[in-house]
Parts: structure tokens; C-alpha cells; sequence
């Protein structure tokens, strides 16, 4: 079981990082992001239920913490984007050149 | 008691930080804080004291600082005899000189500033003697240098003070460099830097040649440190600094540190004769020369840092001929006579308004009755008269001196010792005795005593200067402070020790001190040689004397100069210009720019085109780490 | 019976992370990563984590997708559903996504641990929750005391950025 159970953490992981790279919305890739974390985050509670020892759940919580302070930031740009160009379209802010 | 020592360091730290940083609203305060963390310092600094009288060595280590596969560096603290010695002189001595500060510094602009190096200062010292290895003494040996820089510099509106802070910064680092090399070799060869673990195996490890040059790598640090021939000329610029300073790191502790650390290293040096050689001949030529520049100064920190110097060599001398005791001996006493000495000449400077010829002083022991007394007892002191401190501690280095075969050096040594009594009473008679020499001139300066926040720390030096040396008295057949030192450094065995009667060793250091006391009374009091008259007679000798042997001019031409020339004419004119500007600069401006027009395609701006970058990156790495290590 | 217990909530978590990434609307994208965070909080609960479970619904499932859904609430219907869901070099994106997946796979297959220890330990008399705050508590207390930290300055930043932008429009 071991295996599969890895093998849906690292389908959550891949999916999300796919997501994070092809959506456009940013708030679409938020929640890609979001699912990327929960990927990581399974992992640990998967090892530990087969290695026995408690730790990675310790770690999962903060992971969940990490994730709510990256989706408070994220959101807050989400707005800022917004009220700047009134779109949240991640190739309208292509000024990561300038 | 490991948080007690670790607390003997941290504590003049606390007051750095505190003084330091919240030095804007701490400033009325900032010397009672400063005084108080040392004082701190010193009281828990007993507990480990005592426990080292009875026989202990108080170690414990904190953590491991560079765990290193082959070479591990503990962090860890050490009281022994040895540092037990130096731990009592700093704390004491550094008490006593932030007391006084409190009054010297009073109204200076940099008031808070000032207590903020000075424990700073303080805990780079605890930390260079309390270390219990050489990589830790490296770290305070930089950060007193730095305590020192920035306290040289202290006025650094005046030219001469930063300048004075720069080279003595810059001549520190020909010495360090020397001590880094040795700490290397040490490290090389023993696998470690604590002082446990070198010092038992050095005898199995080390082969004399490699002794010796371990032992020359680490008097290099030592003469640069402890301002010996030809790295002692930091040492009487340093004099630019207020003079707790000088009085506390160019005179107490910091200059001594190099005496310190070849006395902690005597397990090496007692394997490397010409080591040991080199350091008391250098350590003697430095005591010699120093001395016969500070006959004809006029300016009383000069004279004073001279002496310093002077002093350091017969230090330099006991922990040379092997008598390592000895030279921590003179080390305690000096601290507390010569900063004596300065204490009070920046009383002196104190109430004469900054004022630091002798040429202006004279008939001072009118307005300053308490000065005056202190500075004869340190002057009785430094001169070797018995029974204070400086002479037992003096007498004591000679006395091996002659008994462990090195009769030149003893000679040198007995020379010195009149040119010291001569110089330090001609300082006391010109400045203390006599008459006014320019009219009125107390009047208007409104000369007067120090006030009692600054004398009552002297008086606690001067009672130190008379008593100190009684430690080195025979109690019973053994001398306790031999009997102590000797546990942690015991003496280099001599084939055979030569024996001399020792009323007639002590008879002729006393003659000395005494006969040179005589010549500055004949001269400056009785004037029955007028000093002017001395120096005509002997004019070219006085005029390179008071030239201080042309020894910077010497520098200034001859190594500051060729080096300007070569910076000037080579490296700047067509190294720089041409090589690093035009190929360097200009070549990378070009290369980037290329690069960048090409690289310019990469940066769309788009946040998922970085996106696709960062996960290339992941599964080239990932994909690497998978392939190779599972 | 843990078979398909296991099938069926890997299917909800895959098929609610694949609806979120394809979805055309944020709504739906939401909801549906709503749908793989319960999955994964079922998963959980067969990991002998139920107090990892309900933090997951409550944080994840709940807290952080409510967060996402109001910050939509405030804007446009129009910018969500833009037409274009996709990059145009959405092929790259699927191409890295895979190449990570095949590494992640490939770890997974040949990832060897020793499992005689699986789903021991992670009880004190038969609480799984006291067992985490323990070990938090005692092992982990200057870490969590970091995360504080951590939320706080990200507490801080979200307002900082959604403020800065109205004393320019003033």
C-alpha cells in the first residue's frame, strides 16, 4: 500500500504544479498551489503511518500553517491585482521584465 | 558553575549591548551600567578563582562550534591557573578604569559610546583568556584589536586619532597573521586547537623543527599584539586614545595578551630552544630600547607607553628564558602599577585641561596631593624598589634570567632597570615637585584634584602596587604564585642551573633602581647637572633619542614609500587602468551585456514562463538525486 | 475492503485535483478542489490520522477555500471566467508537469523503508490527538513558536499589500 498511497501525494503534487504552470487565473493558481502543498503534506502523513512516529503529522500542521500565511499573502495580491488593472489574468502583469 | 563562567563573559556583553544600542536614552547612565557588568564579572569571577587555588581546572564546554569531520572546534570556557591569574588582573583592573572613566569621560559627547567598546572590549578579552583553544583565543585576539581600532579612533574628528587607529589596525595584522599561521600549524598537526588536547601530546607530535616554527609563527602574533621590536610603533600613536583607554588596553591587559599566549603555549615552547631564544632576545632588546627613548620624551602618555614597552620586554624576557611564571608574575604587577601610572597621568591631564607636556608642569603635588602620592608608589614600583610589586616580579625575572644561563640578557636587564627608575622620577620630579614652571597657569586652568570617583579606583591600583607582589614572597620554602603558575606552565628544564646568592641579585637590582632614582633627584631637583647641559653634551645621541631612532621616518621611506611607489606607478597605473578596467570592468560590463541581449529571449515577464524554468530545475535536480543516490 | 475504501477516495482526490486544474470557471475550480481536499482528509483517516483529518476539513477544506471563494465574491464575473483558460504554451506546462511526475514516480518505485513499524506509535492510550500535542509541545515548541511568527508577518504583509494600493487611489 505504501507505494500507492505515494503515488496519489505525488499525482496531487504533479497535478497542482501543472496547474500552477498552464492556468492563467491567478486565483486558479493559487489553489493549484494549494493542492501542491497537500501533496507534500500527504506525503508526510504517509510516512508517518509506515515508519511510525508521529512527527510528520507534527509537520503537517505546519505545512497547513505555511499554506494559510501563502493564501493570506496571495489573496492580498489577488485583490491588488485587481483593483490596479481590473483583471487577475496572470498575462496582463506580464512586468516581471521591466 | 558553567553558567556562572559562561556569565563572567556574557555579562560585560549585556552592557555593550545595552550601552550600545540604547545608548541615546542610557547616556547619563552608561557608566554606572558599564561598571556595574564588570563589576558583575569580577564577583562571579572569584567563584572559578577559587576553585582553581584549590587545585581544580573549572572547564566546560558549551557546544560544538565547527563540526568538522576531521577537526571538531568546541566552544567552551577554561579557568586554570593561568587564566585565573589573567581573569583576576582583567576583571579587577577593568573595574577599576570603567570607575574612573566615569569621571574622566564625564561630558564627553561619545559617553555612551565609550562604555559600549570598553565592554566590548572587555568581553573580547574574557574571551581570548577564558577560551579553552587557540581558535577561540583568535577570536578575542581580532576583537580586542577591533575593541582597540575603534577605541584608538575614539575622537575620530582628530586626524592623528583615526590615523593612529589605522595603524595600529594595520601593523596588528602582520602579528596576526603570524598567530593564524601557527594556530594552522597546531591544527595540522594535531587534529585539534583545544588546549587539552595539544598540550599533553605535544612532546609525541612535534619534532623540534617543527616546534620551533610553531613557536615563531605564534611570537610573531605575540610582537604584534604586545607591541614588540620592530611591531611596537602602534603602540605609542595608540596614545591618541582617551586614557582609560591607554590606560586599560594599551598598558594593563590587551598589550599582554602576547605574554599570555606564549606563556599558554610553553608546552611548544619548551620544545623549541631557539623559539625561546628569539623571544627573550627580542623581549630584552624591546626592554633596552624602549627604555632609552623614554629618558628624552616630553610628553607624559609617550613616556608612559614607552615604558610599556620597556616593561613588556622583561616579560618577554621571563616567558623567553623559560620561566613562564615569571612573566605572568610581572604581567599581574604591571597591571596594576602602570595603570596606575596612567590613571594618573590623565588625572594630571584631567585637571590641566588636556594639557600633556612636562615642559608646562611642575610643583603638581600642591594641587594634587593624592596624584601625586599614587604616582610615586607606582613610580616605586615600576623602579623595583622593595617591598613593591614591581619589585618582586622584576627581581624575579632577572634572578632566572641568570640562573637559567643568560648572563647578557641579565645584564641588559640590571640597565634597564636604571634607566627605569631614572625616567619614571624624572616624569615625577618635572611634573609632581619643584617649582611652577609657567606662572599663573594652575590658576587659570583651575587645577585641582581628581574627584574622588576617579581617585578612589587609584588608590585601590596603589594599594594592589605596594601589596601585589607579596604573592611572590617564600612562604615555607615554595613561592605560591611559582606554585600555582608552575601547575599549568611549569618552568623549561635547564641542563644545568646556575646558582647565585640571592642577597646579592636582589642588592644589585635595588642598586640599580635606587642609583637611577639618585640621577633624576641630582638632575631635576638638586640640578647639580642641568638636563639641557646632558643633552648637549651627548647632542647626537639626545637628537636620536628624541627622534625615537628615526625608526618611523625609517618606515615612511623605506616601506611606506616603495610601497606607494609600486601601488601608484604598477598597480594602479597599468594594472588597474589597464587590466582591470579595461579587461576586467569593461570586459564583464561587455560580457554581461552580450550575454544579456541573448538571455533577453529567456525573460518574457510571464509568470509561468519562470514557472517552467523552476520545474526544470526540480526535475533535473530531483531526477539527479534519484539516479545517483538511490 | 481497505482496497476500495482506498481506490474510491484516491479517485475523489485525483479526479477533484485534475477538476480543479481543467475547470473553465473559478467557482468550479474551487469546488472541486474542495472535493480533493476531502478526499485527501478520507486518505487521512485511513493513515490513522483523524486529527490530521479534521485540521485538513477545517484548514483547507474550509478556512482556506472560504477565503478564496470571498476574495471571488469580490470581484467581477467576467474576470473569472475569462475565455482563455489555458497559456498558449500550455503544452510546455503539461511536459514539465510530467517530467516532474515520472521523477516523483520513479523515487516512488524504487523508495525502499523498513514498514515494521507501520501505524505504530501513533497513540497515547488510543488518542491520536494527545500523542501530536505531546510530541508538538515537547519536541517541536520553538518551531511552532516560529510558525507563530511566520503568520503573524504574513498576517501583517495581506494587510499591507491590500492597504498601500487605497492611499494611492486617494
Amino acid at each position: 500500500m505504501l507505494v500507492e498511497y505515494m503515488i496519489v501525494s505525488f499525482l496531487l503534487f504533479a497535478i497542482g504544479a501543472v496547474g500552477v504552470m498552464i492556468r492563467r487565473n491567478f486565483l486558479i493558481m493559487l489553489m493549484s498551489l494549494e493542492l501542491m502543498l497537500n501533496g507534500a503534506g500527504m506525503i508526510l502523513i504517509v510516512m508517518s503511518y509506515y515508519l511510525g512516529n508521529v512527527s510528520g503529522q507534527v509537520m503537517f500542521i505546519f505545512v497547513a500553517a505555511v499554506a494559510a500565511s501563502e493564501t493570506a499573502v496571495g489573496l492580498a495580491i489577488a485583490i491588488m491585482m485587481y483593483k490596479r488593472k481590473g483583471s487577475i489574468d496572470i498575462n496582463d502583469f506580464s512586468v516581471l521584465k521591466k | 558553575m558553567s553558567g556562572i563562567l559562561l556569565f563572567i563573559v556574557l555579562a560585560p556583553l549585556i552592557g555593550f549591548v545595552i550601552n550600545g544600542v540604547f545608548g541615546k536614552w542610557t547616556k547619563p547612565y552608561a557608566g554606572i551600567i558599564a561598571s556595574l557588568a564588570l563589576a558583575t564579572s569580577f564577583i562571579l569571577g572569584l567563584f572559578p578563582i577559587m576553585s582553581v587555588l584549590n587545585g581544580n581546572i573549572v572547564e566546560h564546554i558549551y557546544y560544538t562550534w565547527l563540526p568538522f569531520k576531521e577537526v571538531a572546534v568546541p566552544m567552551g570556557l577554561r579557568v586554570d591557573a593561568l587564566s585565573a591569574v589573567m581573569l583576576f588582573v582583567v576583571t579587577f583592573v577593568s573595574t577599576m578604569i570603567h570607575i574612573y572613566s566615569i569621571g574622566y569621560m564625564h561630558g564627553d559627547p561619545g559617553y555612551s559610546r565609550f562604555f559600549a567598546y570598553l565592554n566590548l572590549f572587555v568581553t573580547a578579552m574574557l574571551i581570548l583568556i577564558l577560551g579553552n583553544s587557540y581558535v577561540l583565543m583568535f577570536v578575542g585576539w581580532e576583537g580586542v584589536g577591533l575593541a582597540s581600532y575603534l577605541l584608538i579612533g575614539f575622537w575620530y574628528e582628530k586626524d592623528t586619532a583615526s590615523d593612529a587607529g589605522e595603524k595600529a589596525f594595520v601593523v596588528n595584522r602582520i602579528g596576526d597573521a603570524g598567530f593564524l599561521i601557527g594556530v594552522m600549524f597546531i591544527i595540522y598537526y594535531f587534529g585539534s586547537a583545544t588546549y587539552a588536547d595539544v598540550f599533553p601530546r605535544a612532546e609525541e607530535v612535534l619534532s623540534p623543527a617543527v616546534a620551533t616554527i610553531i613557536g615563531l609563527a605564534l611570537f610573531l602574533g605575540a610582537m604584534g599584539k604586545s607591541a614588540q621590536f620592530p611591531l611596537y610603533i602602534w603602540l605609542t600613536d595608540a596614545m591618541e586614545g582617551p586614557t582609560p583607554v591607554s590606560s586599560l588596553i594599551h598598558a594593563a591587559t590587551m598589550v599582554t595578551a602576547g605574554v599570555y599566549m606564549v606563556a599558554r603555549s610553553n608546552a611548544i615552547f619548551s620544545l623549541a630552544p631557539i623559539a625561546q631564544e628569539v623571544v627573550a632576545s627580542v623581549g630584552a632588546f624591546t626592554a633596552f630600547y624602549a627604555a632609552t627613548m623614554a629618558l628624552t620624551h616630553k610628553d607624559i602618555k609617550r613616556i608612559l607607553a614607552y615604558s610599556t614597552l620597556s616593561q613588556l620586554g622583561y616579560m618577554f624576557i621571563g616567558v623567553g628564558i623559560g620561566a613562564y611564571w615569571t612573566g605572568i608574575f610581572h604581567l599581574m604587577t604591571h597591571a596594576f602599577f602602570k595603570g596606575l601610572l596612567f590613571l594618573g597621568a590623565g588625572a594630571v591631564m584631567h585637571s590641566m585641561r588636556g594639557l600633556l607636556s612636562i615642559d608646562l608642569m611642575g610643583g603638581l603635588k600642591k594641587h594634587m596631593p593624592q596624584t601625586a602620592i599614587l604616582m610615586v608608589i607606582a613610580s616605586l614600583a615600576i623602579s623595583g624598589i622593595p617591598p613593591f610589586a614591581g619589585f618582586f616580579s622584576k627581581d624575579a625575572i632577572l634572578a632566572h634570567a641568570l640562573e637559567f644561563g643568560h648572563p647578557i640578557i641579565w645584564v641588559v636587564g640590571e640597565i634597564t632597570a636604571f634607566m627605569t627608575a631614572f625616567y619614571m622620577f624624572r616624569f615625577v620630579f618635572t611634573v609632581f615637585y619643584g617649582e611652577e614652571k609657567v606662572p599663573n597657569l594652575y590658576h587659570e586652568l583651575h587645577t585641582h584634584e581628581a574627584p574622588s570617583v576617579m581617585t578612589l579606583p587609584m588608590w585601590a591600583l596603589g594599594i594592589l602596587s605596594i601589596v601585589g607582589g607579596f604573592v611572590g614572597l617564600h612562604y615555607g620554602g615554595s613561592i605560591p604564585f611559582e606554585h600555582l603558575v608552575t601547575q599549568i606552565a611549569p618552568n623549561t628544564e635547564i641542563p644545568n642551573e646556575a646558582h647565585y646568592s640571592e642577597a646579592l641579585l636582589i642588592g644589585v637590582s635595588v642598586t640599580m633602581g635606587l642609583l637611577g632614582i639618585l640621577t633624576a633627584w641630582l638632575i631635576y631637583i638638586k640640578k647639580i647637572l642641568t638636563a639641557e647641559g646632558v643633552a648637549r653634551t651627548f647632542r647626537p645621541v639626545y637628537t636620536l633619542l628624541a627622534n625615537t631612532y628615526y625608526v618611523d621616518e625609517f618606515v615612511a621611506c623605506c616601506i611606506v614609500k616603495p610601497f606607494w611607489w609600486v601601488s601608484r606607478n604598477l598597480l594602479w597605473k597599468i594594472v588597474d587602468v589597464e587590466i582591470i578596467d579595461k579587461g576586467g570592468v569593461d570586459g564583464a560590463g561587455w560580457l554581461a551585456s552580450r550575454i544579456g541581449f541573448l538571455l533577453r529571449y529567456v525573460q518574457t515577464g510571464f509568470v509561468n514562463h519562470y514557472a517552467y524554468w523552476v520545474s526544470l530545475g526540480a526535475i533535473v535536480l530531483s531526477g539527479w538525486y534519484i539516479v545517483k543516490i538511490i | 475492503m481497505v482496497a476500495i475504501m482506498f481506490f474510491i477516495l484516491s479517485l475523489i482526490t485525483i479526479g477533484g485535483a485534475l477538476g480543479t486544474v481543467i475547470a473553465r470557471n473559478a467557482y468550479s475550480s474551487a469546488l472541486w478542489m474542495i472535493t480533493s481536499f476531502l478526499g485527501v482528509s478520507g486518505l487521512f483517516v485511513m493513515l490513522n490520522a483523524p486529527f490530521i483529518a479534521m485540521l485538513q476539513i477545517i484548514v483547507y477544506a474550509g478556512a482556506i477555500a472560504v477565503l478564496i471563494l470571498f476574495v471571488m465574491m469580490l470581484m467581477d464575473r467576467r474576470v473569472l471566467e475569462n475565455k482563455d483558460r489555458f497559456n498558449p504554451q500550455y503544452l510546455w506546462g503539461a511536459i514539465f508537469g510530467a517530467g516532474l511526475l515520472a521523477d516523483l514516480l520513479a523515487l516512488a518505485l524504487k523508495f525502499k523503508i523498513d514498514i515494521s513499524q507501520a501505524g505504530k506509535n501513533l497513540t497515547i492510550n488510543g488518542s491520536n490527538t494527545k500523542m501530536v500535542g505531546d510530541v508538538l509541545f515537547k519536541h517541536y515548541l520553538f518551531p511552532f513558536e516560529m510558525v507563530a511568527i511566520v503568520l503573524l508577518v504574513a498576517l501583517v504583509g495581506a494587510i499591507v499589500l491590500s492597504k498601500d494600493d487605497e492611499k494611492e487611489a486617494r
